[in-house]
């Protein structure tokens, strides 16, 4: 047995017969795991609440307007109105030679073929024999926002940062998160900051139904026109959302000239490791950083 | 009164179209020929069916000789063993079409028949112009307008005319920018299985189409029309190639212009922005 976790993005997979499950269960029938609530401290956003129901939520557009945006950016509004944060949060690997008739690491094998074939969607960041990227488009946010999730199972309830429960390959190779078997996703609890500003931006083949060749996500508090606690994370080039930290040493504590944005934008690519078909990663990252500090920065 | 139309397309005439039984037998719709073969043949079934109400009276149902223009008319046809030339095909009448006019003639119907081959020598043309926008530190390419013009020899149906330009410009653009069959360098396997992994375009991906549609008329068609069909997906390819050669000076020569091929070109050629 095993949870939807992800039931939209498995879809393909239960066609293919590339996943055969005997039974899958539905959760959506459980209404206490869906809906946004607000408290004097967080948003609490149920695991099963739909991308659409966050993007149109008029309270998240003001507080959280990069949660709302990541959300928008999900897919296809069709897909997003019926795929959930939860399961966008936790989806598998979208690399083709994972889903194809390969068998590489994350598959079980031996071998990575990405990294030898053809490799245009993969990571310039934190490969690890595995150079898949994370697809999805609320994760980078959610880490930059330092949302907590919480996590329900037989060993009983528990919470994590989103940056803990997904985890690379030099940890897991086989998984893309730290959820047993027995264990549900229930809900995400994004902590209210004073003055946050935030954004995202991805940019992909398509301008819809796709995933990110690079997203990143920004997050920063802004008082007196300084910027501080800033967290950069970027989508589609790891795999897991990816924190520049050098990046954001640069803009904490500055009134985000453009010289420091510029700075910034050369700090988050400089140890990125291409592939020979992924070059192009490393300018579309500083660009997306270059731009994603200078929307919210005016 | 019943009118009858027949297109007769030599090089096809052995394969099976579509039929319907309350219908002439036709040939698909399909690449620039449509409105120029069925459109004629339609005319020619007309002319057919004014001269027999005005002047011939109805046909007997052992006469049903489709009617064509000699002198406009003409597909020449190549016999490969004899090496002879026949300018007009023998025309041959479906058993469906002739069992529908002798029923329409039995009813006391009047019945027009037309035929017309697929003349060679008719050709529409057309340019396309794109204006493209090229990341220097990407190889990202956007297109940002596009612009079909295309001889048609005469508009028969505007919207639809119009409508081919678009439509045939967002197919072009479409393996112009992202549509490729991916296979492995190693072993030869299809990387990308899917129609969503082959990446059509999207709605949001289409830039401003402009259809301009130029009249140059020819005798052969119905009223002078050419084909348009295929001719706005073929420029486009081009048209973003010389653009992107045009802003950049650097030469593209395969297709379709990634981000990765682009920032290669870029790269080899010293222009890319670090």
């Amino acid at each position: 047995m095993r949870p939807s976790w992800q039931a939209v993005a498995m879809l393909d997979q239960l066609k293919n017969q590339w996943f055969n499950p005997r039974y899958v269960i539905n959760l959506k029938s459980i209404p206490q795991l869906k809906g946004i609530t607000t408290s004097s401290d967080s948003f609490v956003v149920g695991a099963l609440t739909t991308l659409g129901e966050i993007e149109r939520h008029s309270t998240l557009k003001q507080a959280v307007p990069g949660l709302v945006k990541a959300a928008n950016r999900v897919a296809t509004p069709q897909i997003r109105n019926v795929g959930t944060v939860g399961g966008n949060l936790l989806q598998d690997s979208r690399c083709a030679y994972y889903r194809g008739p390969w068998h590489c690491y994350r598959a079980g094998g031996i071998v990575c073929d990405a990294h030898h074939g053809v490799n245009i969607e993969h990571a310039i960041f934190g490969g690890d024999r595995c150079f898949t990227v994370s697809p999805s488009d609320t994760a980078p946010m959610l880490v930059a926002m330092e949302a907590i999730a919480k996590v329900h199972g037989r060993r009983g309830t528990y919470e994590l940062p989103v940056s803990d429960l997904l985890v690379s390959p030099g940890e897991d190779i086989l998984h893309m998160h730290r959820l047993m078997k027995d264990e549900i996703l229930t809900e995400l609890r994004i902590p209210i900051k004073v003055g946050q500003r935030s954004t995202f931006i991805k940019h992909a083949m398509r301008n819809s139904w796709d995933f990110a060749l690079a997203s990143v996500a920004v997050a920063f508090t802004h008082a007196g026109s300084i910027a501080r606690n800033c967290r950069i994370v970027l989508g589609g080039v790891a795999p897991v959302p990816w924190r520049c930290p050098a990046a954001e040493q640069v803009v904490e504590g500055t009134n985000l000239s453009a010289e420091i944005i510029e700075a910034a934008a050369r700090a988050a690519v400089e140890h990125a490791e291409p592939l020979r078909y992924n070059q192009y990663k490393v300018g579309l990252v500083r660009k997306l950083v270059r731009e994603a500090l200078t929307e919210p920065a005016r | 009164l019943l009118l009858f139309w027949v297109t007769y397309i030599s090089e096809y005439s052995k394969s099976t179209g579509p039929s319907w039984s309350e219908s002439a037998w036709d040939y698909v719709s399909d690449a620039s020929r449509s409105v120029h073969c069925h459109g004629k043949a339609m005319y020619n079934a007309a002319l057919d069916l004014k001269a027999r109400l005005l002047k011939q009276g109805p046909r007997s149902p052992d006469d049903l000789t489709p009617y064509y223009d000699p002198k406009l008319d003409i597909n020449p046809v190549l016999n490969e063993e004899t090496g002879s030339i026949t300018p007009h095909p023998e025309a041959k009448l479906s058993a469906s079409t002739v069992a529908l006019a002798r029923k329409a003639i039995a009813a006391g119907g009047v019945v027009g028949l037309g035929y017309y081959v697929y003349n060679p020598t008719v050709q529409g043309w057309g340019a396309s112009f794109a204006e493209v926008e090229v990341d220097m530190e990407t190889g990202q390419v956007r297109v940002l307008k596009l612009v079909g013009v295309h001889d048609v020899g005469r508009v028969i149906h505007r919207p639809g005319a119009e409508a081919q330009v678009h439509g045939g410009g967002v197919m072009g653009l479409g393996f112009t920018m992202t549509e490729e069959l991916i296979t492995d360098p190693h072993n030869g396997i299809p990387v990308n299985q899917s129609l969503y992994d082959y990446r059509p375009p999207s709605i949001l991906d289409v830039p401003e189409i402009t259809p301009i549609l130029v009249e140059a008329p020819v005798e052969a068609g119905p009223y002078g029309a050419k084909g348009l069909g295929e001719n706005p997906v073929f420029d486009a390819g081009a048209a973003v190639a010389n653009a992107i050669y045009n802003a950049t000076g650097v030469p593209m020569g395969e297709l379709p212009f990634t981000w990765q091929r682009v920032y290669d070109a870029l790269k080899q050629s010293g222009k890319l922005v670090r």
